[in-house]
């Protein structure tokens, strides 16, 4: 009951209402989403499963703004970001939006501190000292910080993109696939940095994910199939992650059946 | 295999078609060059092989030194012949008809008053015989000349000077000034060529051209009921005073009489047809330079190209490291591997020469139409020979194979393992190459000092030296790139926050690449670099002559190297003008000085005292008032000659002969500019015909207190009734002369302008594949908020960064080299090193704007990539 009412309280970060998406047309249309109504919580880290071709990378893609929606209307903090120009939209990701891609994505020219304050450089704002301590000392990256991407470990790439996408203190970070390419151990400490972010500083971050172990460390885990959400559960262990998606693999709709 | 070799080239079409690019550039260069050099041969060939109607030529004796740089009837390299032996010809039994070459140049004075030019060669005018059996020049319209006061023009001609028939006008041959009317149209033989052409009556080009009683050749018709070849075998041996002739029989057949009675050194008789050979070899060898001169440029723009395509491969290459990995992992061969790179540079490389072969065409077809604009009307028959299209083809495929050679290697190394990772490990290291690069830069360095030290004569020295210096810079300039960069970057990084430090970075990222891109840019930059520094010191050095020496107040020249009869005397006559001296210079180097040919140069007695300082190094320029020779440095030093020595001089292969004491020795850098000058009577005493003398300029003084500008008014007025004279002051005639330098020097750099286009698609090409390659980086610039236009202007940073090294790289040799061209050339009057600074910024401007241009398409390219599928992008 007390999760409940906690949901009810927290104001949304990001909203979708009536979102969908399709690809294609004629015999070759895919519908990746069918029209989702979903509300993000700040402060919280949300997790979409599904598996592959449930329509959650792409539910991320139109919250971010890096994909357009075909029907429906996306909020982030507070805007609505289905409407916006490609030239609102890149001021909204300099300013409001942090990213995580599964290839960490780091700029092979730039050092690992380069890397992270490359939004900064962009968008031309000051670098906020203290901030960017704090980010760095959670991330355990002190000694790198001169080291060239090619120089580091994958797990420390990561770390590195997961820096960038918190040092200009976005409204919202996205994640997606943050653990794909890494190790557990790698893994455990990425997690472990996304949870410090939403417990210690407030921030929000969404991340899809297929991994159940990963999904875990999530405080609520929305489960897509077949372009819907077919289950939003709040702080599950894995376990109930684990049943949550058998109850919907093809499998066991067959057997339902 | 082979299915991968070609689905790659589907797959990735743009790749390919920037690959193809680069072939198809070189290749048009080279088809360009090699079409240009056929139409150019071609177009003279023609016109010559139209000249000669008659079936046998009679010529004197071949000259013991063919000298190229002599002009009119020396040309051919033989001795004129006496007009007297017309008469015993026409009497050789088969011999139908005889008449003596009579052709000149001249000046037809238009309709508006001018003289007719054209692209700055002279008219030709020929006499028109009316009872020759074939004409050169043919009636179309009206009728041919019948008095010296009528004229017919060719159609080029007409057109030209804006006449038609029925028109008064004049003309000047010879050394007068004649009026004319015009009475009919002409054509040239068979075909009509662009050259200007006159006709006159025969008797007018008698007494303008064979006025010394001599002839360049005899035309000789036979009754056409024998061979060319047995005629002129019957004229020679009938000639000859023992019946002996020596030669060679068959179509070019030409025969020798080496005793013929009144003709010194005897005659030669030959076929229309080994004449036609002759010139036209004579015209192949003075095309020989032109034709060197490009061909450096098609390898340049070879090796240009061979640049743009190893860089495109490299770079295709490590793009598709996954897939050869892939292939390797399922159980290709390396060999396989490699192959497969090469068979796609080998379709690469066909296709790109092909459409290279038809880019060249539309070249030659845009430098005829350039030709065209500017007056030189050039017949085109056939510009592309087969020949061209195989060497074309051969080049193309064979330089882009050889292109492909190691990055295909670099291929067929990627381990299996390969397809599992991330990223491609670090560049190889540039030791090998930069230590090759820098000792190769330091030993063409050292020979270019030489050179300057050396002085004169050193041209081998310079020549390797900047050879080297340049291939040393190109494998060099890897090395440079990082701190170049740094340096060209930071206007950029202080001023484009953060786009100068991104696009910097990206430039610095793999030196080797931006070297390759840069260099395409920095060999046309080098030759652009020395060019201007050859034509600011030409300027500076004539200004710098001309200042020091030219103490009259005006000097007056002829177009036609001639000085029309009387022009002198009247001025002489004017009563505001103090003296006036004549400069006259032999046709050429027709005067053996202790037999060595020479160009002789005559001043009028008490120039060098009034009008004229010579920088004097040894003995007394006043000697030569009393007839004694003055002789340039160099000269002197090259035949160990002295003042006191006596110069024996002979003309006319030895039949005259004078002997005059050197009087003075003065430096190469005079105003004169020619070894040897000799008093007025030696002069004409050894020159006796009036065709081997140009007296091309008069200097004039004025009385003192008389203003420069009513004395100029007066000389004007005085000069306009002979049409070729102009009058010029000093600061006038050093322009005039800087601007023949400069005219050179605009085919010179619109040459370069076609390397210059292939560097900049060569940059194009190198960004575009950077940005394939960088896909995903770029995503991800746009995905942390970096917008379209920040991405575009990046592209646009960066490619004007590597456009202005490469600039700079090339200049900076082009300067250091052109630096010792003075002390090299100070024999030819090159005496003073001026760098043009100013137009040298001028140029780095200009490739700065060549990187603009060369980043719009990769920017706008980058500029639209969906942000999402480009991060997400393999």
């Amino acid at each position: 009951m007390e999760t409940e009412a906690e949901t009810a309280v927290a104001e949304p970060i990001a909203q979708a209402t009536g979102l969908v998406k399709t690809y294609g047309k004629g015999d070759t249309l895919v519908h990746a989403l069918r029209g989702v109504d979903v509300t993000f919580e700040r402060g919280r880290l949300t997790a979409i499963m599904g598996p592959s071709g449930s329509g959650k990378s792409t539910l991320m893609h139109c919250m971010a703004g890096l994909d357009r929606v075909t029907a429906g209307t996306v909020t982030v903090d507070g805007e609505v970001t289905s409407s916006m120009s490609e030239r609102q939209l890149t001021r909204l990701r300099r300013s409001r939006l942090g990213f995580i891609f599964q290839s960490f994505n780091l700029i092979p020219t730039l050092n690992a501190l380069e890397n992270i304050l490359l939004p900064l450089t962009i968008a031309r704002q000051k670098v906020d000292r203290e901030w960017l301590d704090r980010i760095i000392g959670v991330v355990g990256l002190a000694g790198r910080l001169k080291h060239r991407p090619s120089q580091l470990s994958g797990g420390q790439q990561q770390r590195v993109a997961c820096a960038r996408a918190l040092v200009s203190r976005p409204a919202v970070v996205f994640a997606d696939e943050p653990t794909g390419n890494l190790d557990s151990v790698s893994s455990q400490q990425v997690l472990g940095f996304l949870r410090t972010c939403v417990d210690e500083f407030r921030q929000s971050v969404i991340m899809v994910t297929h991994d159940p172990s990963t999904a875990a460390y999530a405080d609520r885990v929305l489960l897509l199939a077949d372009g819907q959400i077919v289950e939003d559960l709040v702080h599950p262990t894995e376990d109930g992650i684990l049943d949550a998606l058998r109850r919907h693999s093809p499998v066991a709709a067959a057997r339902a059946e | 295999m082979f299915k991968t070799t070609y689905r790659g080239i589907l797959q990735h079409p743009v790749r390919f078609l920037l690959s193809v690019l680069a072939v198809v550039l070189g290749v048009a260069f080279i088809t360009g060059v090699f079409a240009l050099r056929t139409s150019l041969s071609g177009t003279v060939t023609q016109l010559t092989d139209s000249g000669y109607v008659a079936n046998v030529y009679v010529r004197g004796a071949k000259t013991a030194t063919p000298d190229g740089t002599s002009l009119s009837s020396s040309l051919s390299g033989h001795r004129n012949v006496p007009l007297s032996l017309e008469d015993r010809v026409s009497r050789i039994r088969g011999v139908t008809y005889v008449a003596p070459a009579m052709q000149g140049t001249g000046v037809l004075v238009g309709k508006n008053g001018t003289a007719v030019a054209q692209g700055g060669s002279s008219t030709l005018f020929l006499g028109m015989d009316s009872a020759e059996p074939r004409q050169a020049l043919r009636v179309l319209d009206g009728h041919a000349p019948r008095t010296d006061s009528e004229i017919a023009l060719t159609a080029p001609a007409l057109k030209r000077s804006g006449l038609s028939i029925g028109d008064h006008t004049k003309v000047i041959v010879g050394d007068s000034v004649l009026p004319v009317t015009v009475v009919g149209k002409v054509r040239y033989a068979s075909t009509e060529s662009g050259v200007l052409m006159v006709g006159i009556s025969k008797s007018l080009a008698m007494s303008a051209f064979n006025s010394d009683g001599t002839t360049s050749n005899l035309m000789v018709y036979g009754s056409g009921g024998e061979s060319d070849a047995a005629l002129a075998k019957r004229v020679a041996t009938a000639l000859a005073v023992s019946g002996s002739v020596r030669g060679t029989s068959g179509a070019e057949a030409s025969y020798t009489a080496s005793r013929v009675s009144g003709v010194s050194g005897g005659v030669v008789v030959s076929t229309a047809a080994k004449m036609r050979a002759e010139t036209n070899e004579s015209i192949q060898q003075a095309l020989g330079f032109v034709s060197t001169f490009l061909l450096v440029f098609a390898l340049l723009a070879l090796f240009v190209g061979g640049f743009i395509i190893a860089n495109t491969f490299t770079q295709t290459v490590r793009q598709r490291i996954r897939e050869f990995a892939v292939l390797r992992a399922i159980g290709a061969s390396p060999a396989q591997v490699f192959f497969s790179v090469v068979l796609q540079s080998v379709i690469v490389g066909f296709i790109g020469s092909l459409l290279g072969l038809a880019g060249g065409v539309g070249l030659v077809a845009a430098i005829r139409a350039v030709l065209a604009a500017m007056g030189s009307e050039l017949r085109f028959q056939a510009p592309v020979t087969p020949q061209t299209v195989l060497i074309a083809l051969i080049t193309g495929v064979l330089v882009t194979v050889l292109a492909s050679l190691a990055p295909a290697r670099v291929a067929a190394q990627v381990p299996p393992v390969a397809a599992m990772q991330q990223q491609s490990g670090p560049e190889r290291p540039l030791t090998v190459r930069g230590t090759a690069g820098v000792a190769l830069l330091l030993l063409g360095g050292a020979a270019v000092v030489i050179a300057a030290i050396q002085g004169n004569g050193a041209g081998w020295w310079l020549g390797l030296g900047a050879a080297a210096v340049l291939l040393g810079a190109l494998l060099a300039l890897p090395l440079a790139v990082r701190a170049l960069t740094t340096v060209l970057g930071w206007p950029f990084r202080v001023l484009l926050r953060p786009l100068g430090a991104i696009a910097q970075g990206n430039v610095m990222r793999n030196p080797r690449r931006s070297a390759s891109t840069a260099s395409a840019l920095m060999i046309g930059m080098a030759l652009v670099g020395a060019a201007a520094v050859l034509a600011g010191s030409t300027t500076a050095s004539v200004s710098s002559i001309v200042d020091q020496s030219l103490r009259s107040d005006f000097i007056v020249q002829s177009a036609t190297y001639r000085l029309p009869d009387g022009f002198q005397q009247q001025v002489e006559q004017l009563s505001d003008v103090a003296r006036t001296d004549v400069l006259s210079y032999s046709a050429g180097s027709l005067i053996q000085a202790d037999g060595v040919s020479v160009q002789v140069a005559s001043v009028t007695r008490g120039t060098f005292a009034k009008s004229l300082r010579m920088p004097t190094l040894h003995g007394d320029l006043s000697t030569y008032d009393q007839g004694e020779a003055v002789v340039q440095k160099t000269a002197a030093k090259d035949h160990s000659w002295k003042v006191g020595d006596t110069l024996r001089l002979t003309s006319q292969h030895g039949q005259i002969e004078r002997r005059v004491r050197i009087g003075a020795i003065v430096d190469d850098s005079s105003f004169l500019g020619v070894p040897v000058t000799i008093s007025t009577e030696t002069f004409d005493a050894l020159l006796p015909a009036s065709q081997s003398r140009l007296a091309n300029s008069v200097l004039i003084t004025a009385r003192a207190g008389v203003p420069r500008a009513e004395l100029r008014r007066q000389l004007v007025s005085e000069a306009k009734p002979f049409y070729v004279l102009s009058v010029l002051d000093q600061k006038q005639f050093v322009s005039e002369r800087a601007q023949q330098v400069q005219s050179i020097l605009n085919i010179l750099y619109a040459l370069l302008a076609m390397s210059i286009v292939i560097a900049v698609l060569g940059i194009v090409n190198t960004l575009a594949l950077s940005i394939i390659e960088r896909t995903q980086e770029i995503g991800l610039m746009r995905a942390v908020g970096l917008g379209r236009l920040q991405l575009a202007g990046t592209i646009v940073i960066e490619s004007v960064i590597i456009a202005v090294l490469g600039a700079l790289a090339g200049l900076g040799i082009g300067v250091g080299v052109a630096s010792a061209l003075p002390s090299v050339l100070s024999s030819s009057g090159l005496s003073t090193l001026a760098i043009p600074w100013g137009q040298l910024l001028w140029f780095v401007v200009l490739s700065a704007l060549v990187g603009v241009l060369a980043a719009v398409i990769p920017a706008v390219r980058a500029a639209r990539m969906p942000v999402l599928s480009a991060i997400s992008a393999e």
